[in-house]
Formats: C-alpha cells, sequence, structure tokens
C-alpha cells in the first residue's frame, strides 16, 4: 500500500518537474558515432542512406590504419550530407559525391572531407565521369539529358540531350557509352540502349540496343566494352552479359543468364583488364576469354544480400557490401581476388558504391 | 463538465449501451475540459498532448501517425461510431485529417481491452464517439479561429431539438498557408538559417449531421452521416528541393444505430458505410493516383443481466473493397466475428471479465482469441483497485502488404499478439475539496509474424514478410487531481509513459538489431497539463515531453528528445441568455526547435486566436 502511494507520487512530482524543464537545443537527426578523419589510401564508402531520411553517408576505410570512419561527410561539415547518394567519383584530390535525391554533387576535398563546392540543380543525378582536365559528364535517372559539368570552377555548362534518361557510363577511344537503366520516368522508352556521345563536341553519335535494363559497363584487354543487362524491372527480358564491339558497336558475344528472374548487377574488371566480375546473387569471376557463363561462384552471398560490389585496380582486393535490413549500418566485406575473406566492418546505412583512393601511387 | 468552452456540449446524458464494462482491462477517455480546450485542433494534436500515444508526425496538418504501446501504425484501430475507419490500403489512420469538433467523446482501449470494441488492436484503439445531448435546447453555435501562418478554422453548430428528435449540423472549414519559419539546420547545425517551409499549405470542409429519435417502447434510433474533403500539398524532407506534390482525400462515412433496453435484456444493432477518394498527384513524375476505398460494417449485440453475471454475446461483419492503381484487380476483404462475453460482479469489491471471440477473415478461420481480467478493491480507504488482465490478439496484413503490385505478398499470415497487463487504480478517491484519481499500469506483450518490409534477395524490390519477432513492455502512469475552492477550481493531470519494444530475433546474418528498440518508437514520454477556472475565466499550461527515438535499427542514430509547452487563456462571458467565448491559444510557448520525424521540421511559437457565439433558444 505504501509502495503503491510511494510511487504515485513519484509519478506526480516528476511529472511537475517536467512541467517547468527545459529542452536542450538539439534537434535533427543524431548518429551516436563521432570519429575522427584518418585519410590516407584506402576506400571510401557510400552509403546510399534511406529514402527521404537523409541518412546518406561516406565512410572510409584506411588500409595502412585499417581502421574505418563513419561520417566522413558529416563531421567535417556538420551538416548531413543529404538525401540518397548513389555513387563517387574521384578527380585528382577531390570526391564528386553525386547526391541522387537532393539533386546535387558535394565536392569534397578528399584530404580532410571538407565540402569545397556544392553543384545543385540536377534533377535526379546518378553517377559522374571525368571526360578531360576541364569537364565531366553526369548521368540522370529523370531527365533527358545529361549534364555537363566544369570540373575546375564546379558549374553546370551544358547538357547533351539523349532522349532517354542515363545511368552507367564507359569512356573509350573519344566516345563515352552512357547506359539507359530505367524506364521509370519514361515508360514509352524501351530502356534497353547504350547511347554513344563524342567526348570532344558533346554530340550523340550512335546508339545500341542490348538487352533491357543495363546497368554496369567496362572495356577490357582486348578493346572490347561489355555491358551487364539486368533484363528490366518486371523481368521483361532475360538478362544478359554481352560483349560489344566499341569501334563497329556491334554485339560479339552474348551471354544469357539461366534464371529470368535473376538481377545481374555490378559488373567490374581487374586493372589488367582480363578477368571480369559481377553479382547475380553470389559474387562471379570470368575471364574475359570465357566460352561461358560461370557457373561456380567465388564467393557465396549464403544468406548475405550483396548491394555492391567492386575490385580495387591497385591491390585487387574485391569490395562487397550486405545491407541486412536497410535500416541499420550494413557490412561490407573485404576478399582477395581468388576469393577468400579479409576482413569484414561495418559502414553507414546501405553501403553502395566504393572509390578507391590511392593517393601516393603516382 | 464542459465549463470551459460554451461551444461544446454538455456531458453525456444518456449512457451508451455500447460498450461493456471490462473488468480489469484499461480505458482512458479525454475529459470534456481537454475536449472542449482543444476543440479547434485535430485528433493528433489532442493524442500527442494528452495520452501516452506517441504522434509520428510530418509537421502541422501533415501525415500524423501513432504508435500505442510500443506498436506499429497499423496496431492502432480507430473505431467512429463503431467502424473501423483505418485504410485497408495500410492499416494505419491519418490522425491530422479527423478534426476534434467532430467528435464527442474520445476513450483510449490500451492493449487488450480494444478487444472489446474489435479485434487486430495489438496496441490498442481510439475510440470516436458522437453522442446525443438532450439536455441542451436547439441552438446555433459559431466561432472562428485566426492564427499563425494564415491559418484559420471556422466552425458552426446548429441543434434543433423537438419533442422525441434531436439533430446536430456540424460545419468545418479549416486551411493554412503553413509557410511557418524554422532553422534550417540540415544547411549548418551551428548557425542554422532560417528558412520557410514551402508547398505544406492545406484546405479542409467537412460537414456531419446527426439525427437521433428516442421513446420508451422503440429505443434510442441515430443516423449519423460525416462527410469531408481535405486537401493538402506534401512538403519534401529538407535537403530534398522541393516539388509540386499533393493529395486529397474526400470521404464518406455513415453509421446507424438503434438501441433498446427490455427489462433486463439490452439490444444494441449498428450499421456503417464508409467511402473514400484518394487522390494523388506528384509533379516529378507527372504520377496521378486514384485510389478508392469502401467499407461497410453491421453489428448486433445483446446483453442479459443475471444476478451477479452479465452476459453478452455479439456478431459482426466487416466488408472493405479497394480499387487502387497499384493493384493488379480489385481487392476485397471480409471479416465476420463471434463474441461472447461474461462478466461477473460481486459488490463492488471483485469484478472478473472473460471474453472469447472467433474471427473468420480472408476465408479462414483464425484461432480464437480469449481475453480475460479482474479488479479487485484492495484498500476500500483509498478506492484502490488491483487490475489484470491477459488477451491474445491477431492483426491482418493490410490490402497494400498483400497485394501491392508488384511488390504484395499474399502469403503474408496475420501477426499475432499475446499481452499481459497488471497495475493499481485509485478511482475518484474524495478528500475535503480535492479529487484524485492514479493509476499505475505495467504491461507485456509479444508478437510473432510483424510485418516487415525488406528489399527482397532475389527481386531487388522491397516486399513485406512476416519476420520480426518483437517484444513490447512499460509502464503507464497517470495522476489526476481536482481541488475546488467556491469559484476556483484547479485541475492537474499529467503521465509518464516508458515503453521498451525490442526486436526479438535476427532476420539476417549478422543482424545488429536484435534487443534495439525499434524505430520511431520513444521509450519516455510525459505529459502535464495545469488548468484553473475562476468564475468566467479560464487558463491552462500543458507540456509534453518526448524522449529520444531510434532511426536506424541497430540504433546508431536518433531524434533528439523535445519538450513542448502550450498555453491558453479564456474569457465567456453571458450577455441575455448568449453566450461568447474568446480563447487564445500559444502553442509551443518557449518556441523551441523540434522534429518529430527526422528532417521534417515542426512549427515553432504560433498563436491562435478564436472568438465564438452560442445562441441557446431559452423557450
Amino acid at each position: 500500500m505504501k509502495f503503491i502511494l510511494n510511487s504515485l507520487t513519484y509519478v506526480l512530482i516528476s511529472t511537475l518537474v517536467f512541467t517547468t524543464a527545459c529542452s536542450d537545443d538539439d534537434f535533427g537527426e543524431v548518429s551516436v558515432e563521432n570519429s575522427l578523419i584518418d585519410i590516407e589510401e584506402g576506400v571510401f564508402i557510400v552509403n546510399e542512406g534511406n529514402f527521404g531520411q537523409n541518412s546518406s553517408s561516406i565512410s572510409f576505410f584506411s588500409y595502412d590504419s585499417l581502421s574505418v570512419t563513419n561520417n566522413v561527410f558529416f563531421n567535417a561539415n556538420n551538416r548531413p550530407l543529404g538525401d540518397v547518394t548513389q555513387s563517387m567519383t574521384i578527380i585528382d584530390t577531390l570526391g564528386f559525391v553525386v547526391v541522387n535525391n537532393s539533386g546535387k554533387i558535394e565536392v569534397m576535398d578528399l584530404d580532410n572531407g571538407n565540402s569545397v563546392s556544392t553543384i545543385s540543380g540536377l534533377p535526379s543525378p546518378r553517377a559522374i565521369i571525368q571526360i578531360n582536365r576541364a569537364k565531366a559528364y553526369v548521368s540522370d535517372f529523370r531527365s533527358d539529358s545529361i549534364a555537363i559539368i566544369d570540373v575546375n570552377n564546379f558549374s553546370i555548362t551544358g547538357y547533351i540531350n539523349l532522349g532517354r534518361t542515363s545511368e552507367c557510363f564507359m569512356k573509350f577511344a573519344g566516345v563515352v557509352f552512357v547506359c539507359n537503366w530505367s524506364e521509370f520516368y519514361q515508360p514509352d522508352k524501351k530502356n534497353d540502349q547504350v547511347v554513344v556521345i563524342d567526348a570532344v563536341t558533346n554530340q550523340v553519335i550512335d546508339s545500341i540496343r542490348v538487352v533491357k535494363e543495363p546497368n554496369s559497363m567496362v572495356i577490357d584487354n582486348n578493346g572490347k566494352l561489355w555491358v551487364l543487362s539486368s533484363g528490366g524491372f518486371q523481368n521483361d527480358e532475360t538478362p544478359a552479359l554481352q560483349c560489344i564491339d566499341p569501334i563497329e558497336r556491334k554485339i560479339d558475344k552474348k551471354f544469357l543468364f539461366p534464371d529470368v528472374n535473376s538481377s545481374p548487377e555490378d559488373l567490374v574488371i581487374n586493372k589488367s583488364g582480363d578477368t571480369l566480375l559481377f553479382v547475380n546473387n553470389d559474387i562471379y569471376k570470368m575471364p574475359v576469354s570465357a566460352a561461358a557463363l560461370p557457373s561456380t561462384p567465388l564467393v557465396q552471398a549464403n544468406e548475405r544480400n550483396f548491394k555492391a560490389m567492386d575490385v580495387d585496380p591497385e591491390t585487387s582486393r574485391i569490395f562487397t557490401a550486405d545491407a541486412l535490413d536497410y535500416q541499420q549500418k550494413g557490412i561490407v566485406y573485404e576478399y582477395t581476388f581468388q576469393g577468400d575473406e579479409v576482413r569484414s566492418f561495418r559502414a553507414g546505412i546501405i553501403p553502395g558504391d566504393f572509390a578507391f583512393y590511392h593517393r601516393h601511387k603516382e | 463538465m464542459a465549463q470551459n468552452d460554451t461551444l461544446s456540449l454538455k456531458a453525456v446524458e444518456i449512457k451508451s449501451t455500447v460498450i461493456e464494462k471490462i473488468s480489469g482491462f484499461k480505458k482512458t477517455e479525454i475529459d470534456s475540459a481537454t475536449h472542449s480546450l482543444n476543440r479547434a485542433e485535430d485528433l493528433s494534436d489532442i493524442l500527442a498532448r494528452h495520452t501516452p500515444v506517441f504522434i509520428k508526425s510530418y509537421g502541422q496538418g501533415m501525415l500524423a501517425t501513432s504508435s500505442f504501446r510500443g506498436t506499429g501504425a497499423s496496431h492502432t484501430q480507430v473505431l467512429w461510431n463503431g467502424m473501423t475507419i483505418n485504410s485497408p490500403m495500410l492499416g494505419q489512420v491519418d490522425f491530422s485529417t479527423i478534426p476534434v469538433f467532430f467528435t464527442d467523446r474520445i476513450s483510449l482501449y490500451h492493449g487488450g481491452s480494444s478487444l472489446a470494441l474489435n479485434s487486430g488492436a495489438l496496441g490498442g484503439s481510439i475510440n470516436l464517439e458522437n453522442v446525443a445531448n438532450w439536455k441542451a435546447n436547439s441552438g446555433l453555435a459559431i466561432s472562428h479561429r485566426q492564427g499563425s501562418f494564415n491559418t484559420q478554422s471556422s466552425f458552426m453548430e446548429i441543434r434543433v431539438k423537438e419533442n422525441n428528435i434531436l439533430t446536430t449540423t456540424r460545419l468545418l472549414h479549416k486551411s493554412s498557408e503553413n509557410d511557418f519559419p524554422f532553422k534550417n539546420n540540415a544547411i549548418s547545425r551551428e548557425h542554422p538559417p532560417v528558412d520557410h517551409r514551402k508547398n505544406a499549405s492545406f484546405d479542409q470542409y467537412g460537414i456531419m449531421q446527426e439525427v437521433y429519435h428516442q421513446t420508451e417502447k422503440s429505443g434510442i434510433f441515430s443516423v449519423k452521416a460525416w462527410w469531408q474533403d481535405h486537401f493538402r500539398e506534401i512538403p519534401t524532407p529538407l535537403l530534398v528541393p522541393v516539388f509540386k506534390q499533393h493529395q486529397e482525400s474526400k470521404a464518406l462515412r455513415s453509421a446507424a444505430q438503434w438501441d433498446l433496453k427490455k427489462n433486463k435484456t439490452e439490444y444494441m444493432a449498428r450499421a456503417g458505410y464508409q467511402n473514400e477518394r484518394l487522390d494523388y498527384y506528384n509533379g516529378l513524375s507527372g504520377l496521378n493516383n486514384t485510389n478508392w476505398v469502401s467499407s461497410f460494417f453491421g453489428d448486433f449485440k445483446i446483453k442479459q443481466q443475471f444476478e451477479k453475471f452479465r452476459m453478452n454475446a455479439a456478431i459482426r461483419h466487416e466488408h472493405h473493397s479497394v480499387e487502387a492503381d497499384n493493384y493488379a484487380s480489385d481487392k476485397t476483404r471480409d471479416k465476420t466475428s463471434l463474441v461472447g462475453g461474461a462478466r461477473y460482479l460481486s459488490g463492488n469489491r471483485f469484478s472478473a471479465f472473460i471474453q472469447i471471440r472467433q474471427d473468420y477473415a480472408d476465408d479462414e478461420f483464425l484461432p480464437i482469441i480469449p481475453s480475460l481480467g479482474f479488479d479487485l478493491l484492495i484498500a476500500r480507504d483509498y478506492n484502490l483497485f488491483l487490475k489484470a488482465n491477459a488477451s491474445r490478439n491477431y492483426h491482418l496484413p493490410s490490402l497494400n502488404d498483400l497485394y501491392w503490385s508488384p511488390n504484395g505478398n499474399p502469403n503474408l499470415e496475420p501477426e499475432e499478439g499475446y499481452s499481459v497487463e497488471t497495475g493499481f487504480m485509485i478511482k475518484e478517491l474524495k478528500m475535503k475539496k480535492t479529487r484524485f484519481n492514479a493509476e499505475i499500469t505495467g504491461f507485456y506483450s509479444h508478437i510473432n509474424n510483424w510485418i516487415h518490409w525488406k528489399p527482397d534477395e532475389i527481386y531487388s524490390y522491397w516486399r513485406p514478410s512476416n519476420l520480426r519477432k518483437v517484444r513490447s513492455h512499460g509502464l503507464e502512469s497517470s495522476v489526476d487531481i481536482g481541488f475546488y475552492l467556491g469559484n476556483f477550481r484547479l485541475t492537474y493531470k499529467g503521465g509518464y509513459t516508458f515503453t521498451v519494444t525490442e526486436n526479438g530475433a535476427a532476420i539476417v546474418d549478422n543482424d545488429a538489431s536484435v534487443n534495439k528498440q525499434l524505430i520511431y518508437i520513444p521509450r519516455h514520454m510525459l505529459h502535464s497539463i495545469i488548468r484553473m477556472n475562476y468564475r468566467k475565466w479560464y487558463v491552462s499550461y500543458g507540456t509534453h515531453y518526448t524522449g529520444k527515438r531510434f532511426t536506424t535499427s541497430d540504433n546508431s542514430r536518433y531524434m533528439p528528445s523535445y519538450w513542448i509547452a502550450d498555453f491558453s487563456v479564456g474569457w465567456q462571458p453571458q450577455v441575455r441568455g448568449n453566450r461568447f467565448v474568446i480563447q487564445l491559444d500559444v502553442n509551443n510557448l518557449w518556441n523551441n526547435d523540434y522534429q518529430s520525424v527526422a528532417w521534417h521540421p515542426m512549427p515553432g511559437r504560433n498563436i491562435h486566436l478564436k472568438i465564438g457565439l452560442r445562441i441557446d433558444n431559452t423557450e
């Protein structure tokens, strides 16, 4: 009885205290982490974050100290990076971070994470590729044009109309290949083209029909363009890996995936250009000379969901990530080129892209 | 009780026979003074300020969903005169679309007590009722409220009483530019620049008509209809460029009820129909989306009084149908329930309640849903009761969970909840000039098959599955003290709520969310209000505190706590039978910066002035 009355009195007093209490000044989302920035040689991890929640971030894994720094951008600039960060491209000592749903590119000084400039006014930017000392191209999920960026004064200098949306880039012999990955904003256009742009004149000069939803491209040591297509959002076509002659712009070889429902992604190549890697639930490795798709994976996903994958051109280490439930810090895995696990660590929410940084190597 | 506001109806005169008294279970009601003070506000405001329900708000007038006892938004069921008004598509309710003005009584059925109304409310139910007030005369009441950010609302209420017929007509219009200033800490945390919210206006029209007919012989018959058009722009989160985006909901809800008492038997029959059209426009994609939802419900209940027992039996049927652009075809849901219950009453010392429910839904029998509880008077001098109850419950997947194209999962199982609770209650303890109520309740519940959306491993789009196991436990406590001295009245109401809701099992390998608090569920919440009345004046000071909410399942990110105070002062003179009211409300008195949902700013201090007039026909 006494206990009950005492506890009720306690409740009363505590609520009365709160009636006149003060709040702290802090507002807006906060991360429990606050680590120092230590950027040497290593890999930047672009964490997409959840749509509409500004929870994207940049992590850095240092090859020297073998330590991870999360929230690199936030810690350096004391503000969030933005909503849904798609990719990052390193140009000299600057990181061009493409923040899709914020419609901007944050240009980040890689020595300290400081924002050097913000290029805004991009409808739905996805990826950026450096064309030469002066310019870069930015692909767009919603616009039918790609933007031309001046990489020295960080401004939009023009647009190239493709008549369709754009995603990944590949540069070869004076031309730029652009894949048309999404049909979301253009349901009347079949998303099955790789558009060819003259890198000097910024003119569209050709287009190559591929299997629907081309999502990644590489150039191999024979000068062939490899395009990986996932077949469409509703699995309209059978996913395929295609080998294209970039001069003739004709498909030389086409490897169909056995399962129409599969979604192969993240085609990458090693530095010597003789071995392809891609994710099709598991990670596969394939010599460019192979006559068929590999049947046994290099790394088995098991219960994991490999969201991103890339290979460091200098170390040939494979990095991939598992976003887990997509609401917590995802796990990044590092593998040797032979597929042996080296380590794993937690990055940010939905790790989705890697950018390798070798400042000391020229 | 409703002395605060001349525009409100007097306290309920005719006891509703709808709701069975449920011993051992927790039911709380928003008192009439609080109700009338907040009559110009939305249901989301009154719940956030005065109840243990957490309201997750995207801004004034914007989407506001609930978490009751640490559960998800679809686990709070809202009933309007017996009819479930949760969207069958999402399973949840947008509390900012329900004006307090269109309710007469708001009650909260915590946890398992919701089973007295309907199944499916794993967190609890919020019961909205319109009730006849036969004692008031015919009359007209009009009021207008003008406030910050070009926010205005106008209300009109017409009552006509003629012998045994009573009609009430209510009209409402609310609108706001809602371009409030806020500190944009997404640009800089140290020196946030002041920005104005854009694309956040709203405009709402509504009408409600009630007709009651009462005779000794045939009982009470009533018909209620509520139509409303609610247009709102949808602002983007900070750091997402503003674009044109808006939605408009046009809803008609109607309900009919018949109550009859013959000797020791009571009969009750109800039917309801609702139809809602929701249009969504997205200026980026040019997308114009239209969803049609319609629902019907009917129930019949019979109650029989025996010596120490009161038995009841009921049958209920619900039908929902949805025509949505994102469904492959039109979808329907039917749910039929059979309920039997008994209440045992031994003087005023002990009472017990047991209920068995059998639901048949989506062409399947759900397992039996039992609930039982008791009240025991343990200290008569203090009017102190011990209460305890236990129940099981099921929540059906929403139609979006099942049928959204292409991501829906038609194989989902219902979510299954078990809960127990116990507590102490001091009920209406009167000491000299003081009245005292207090309650403290501990609860524990376990939800299996909690539906969770995540990207599918093979298809890259998000799909729902019965993945999570969730444990929720906590404490709800409240006090209510009234002090009276002649014309002076002082009341204090306060409550503290502690909620731990954790993931009980890993849903993926290396899942760091196990044993972590679910996102957007505060552990600590507090609300309190001090109110003083003196002759024609009244003044109130309310505060509510919302603790830290995690935004990631591994609890690596969070939203800071916030503490908001609201102040009101009013004067209500009476001139020749006509009554005036002037009320000044200052919301967020201390101008605190806060966000309920990350990167959706909330308004700072905002001021509203209401003037009203009530003309009564004094015959």
